[in-house]
């Protein structure tokens, strides 16, 4: 019976801790929402590349880019899971025509160091998609494409040029829905 | 016990990285450059020294048999926090190194000063002892940082504002268009580590022998 009072200090340590993790979580939880609002609304507004556009939400993880009280493109979620380390999510802007306007990535856990040269704070890698388009070369070149690898890493950078590339397939397919989804939010 | 023998085996002679080889996991894999080694390294200090101070004012309130799974429970406990702090306070930072934070659990440096330590002493001299192998282990990981980085990228104090805020930005100084592959890769990590242990066993040696 001598476990019972070490048993229930044990218990009331383990309800201590999680009340202190449950409460600092209930009072930053918003700031850390509002802080990734941010970081994506910060993200839209550069994948667009041109601060002159009106960002409208249409869909989750769809925007259409207004100008002018017409629609000039959008920005659509594309994700993979064939990064390195897993899930790998894009924000991918694009023309009307389907030409890249621009990519960032929103959500990745790529080796810090190594693959993390997708993101735009780390090197410019990323902005090799602008203007890419049906003519582009979809590959990274030791497979034959256009796009730059990594020194030290290839499967990070090749995840993200499919990525990109799917992600543009799929818009030129779902094009009129979207503009449709467009019109009717607007 | 003198707090100069604290301070003295935290940073040097007791070194959490250099002598006991604790805490390898995120010594290794973070310190690709000086900026994710001081985020880690300034994460574990403080989770370290809290951690500390918790388990030493426990130490009426827990026997042998709850002892550790109590220690496992405030060192995981201060890590979620830090972690939520990040994400509340340091976004950005926490966008890069937010993957080993919640290793920082595993650093074994944090379980074994809880128990050959905080657990046996007054929260004093537990806060300063934590404080000190934190001061020690961010030593090490800034130093390993500091070659990598260097060796790794030819840069250093690459991203700096990442920590230091928007000043911090224009910091960079480029010593080389790109550096040494191996340096960036695990084998880099474990070649720099074994060099600096060489290094500071060779300075100890000739301390040593001039007193």
């Amino acid at each position: 019976m001598d476990w019972i009072r070490p048993g229930i200090r044990l218990t009331l340590l383990a309800l201590g801790c999680g009340l202190l993790v449950s409460i600092t979580n209930a009072l930053t939880r918003d700031t850390v929402l509002s802080n990734r609002a941010q970081h994506a609304a910060r993200q839209l507004v550069e994948v667009a590349g041109n601060t002159s556009y009106d960002i409208v939400a249409i869909g989750p993880g769809r925007f259409a880019l207004m100008q002018d009280g017409s629609v000039a493109g959008f920005i659509i979620e594309s994700t993979t899971n064939a990064g390195y380390n897993g899930r790998i999510s894009l924000w991918l802007a694009l023309d009307l025509n389907g030409q890249v306007l621009g990519v960032r990535v929103k959500e990745h856990e790529e080796t810090p160091g190594l693959g993390d040269k997708i993101e735009l704070a780390v090197s410019n890698w990323i902005l090799s998609f602008n203007g890419a388009g049906a003519a582009t070369g979809w590959n990274l070149k030791r497979d034959g494409g256009e796009f730059d690898q990594f020194t030290g890493a290839t499967i990070t950078p090749r995840a993200v040029v499919h990525a990109v590339r799917d992600g543009r397939n799929r818009f030129l397919t779902e094009r009129d829905e979207l503009l449709r989804e467009a019109q009717n939010g607007t | 016990m003198a707090l100069e023998q604290i301070a003295r085996e935290g940073i040097w002679s007791n070194n959490p990285a250099l002598v006991q080889l604790l805490g390898l996991c995120p010594l290794l894999a973070v310190s690709g450059t000086l900026v994710n080694s001081i985020a880690l390294g300034m994460t574990t200090l403080v989770v370290l020294t809290l951690s500390n101070l918790v388990i030493s004012l426990l130490r009426g309130f827990l026997d042998d048999s709850t002892r550790l799974p109590a220690q496992i429970m405030v060192i995981a406990g201060f890590v979620t926090l830090a972690d939520l702090t990040l994400q509340t306070w340091f976004f950005d930072v926490h966008e890069r190194i937010g993957l080993f934070v919640a290793l920082i659990v595993t650093n074994c440096a944090l379980l074994a000063r809880a128990e050959a330590f905080a657990s046996r002493n007054g929260v004093g001299y537990a806060v300063f002892d934590g404080l000190m192998m934190g001061t020690g282990f961010l030593l090490a990981i800034v130093a390993m940082g500091t070659f990598r980085e260097v060796l790794g990228q030819g840069t250093l104090f690459a991203n700096m504002h990442l920590v230091f805020g928007e000043q911090a930005r224009g910091m960079q100084v480029t010593i080389a268009e790109g550096g040494w592959l191996l340096m960036v890769l695990p084998p880099g990590a474990f070649l720099t580590l074994g060099f600096l242990i060489a290094l500071k066993n060779r300075i100890e040696l000739s301390m040593g022998e001039r007193g």
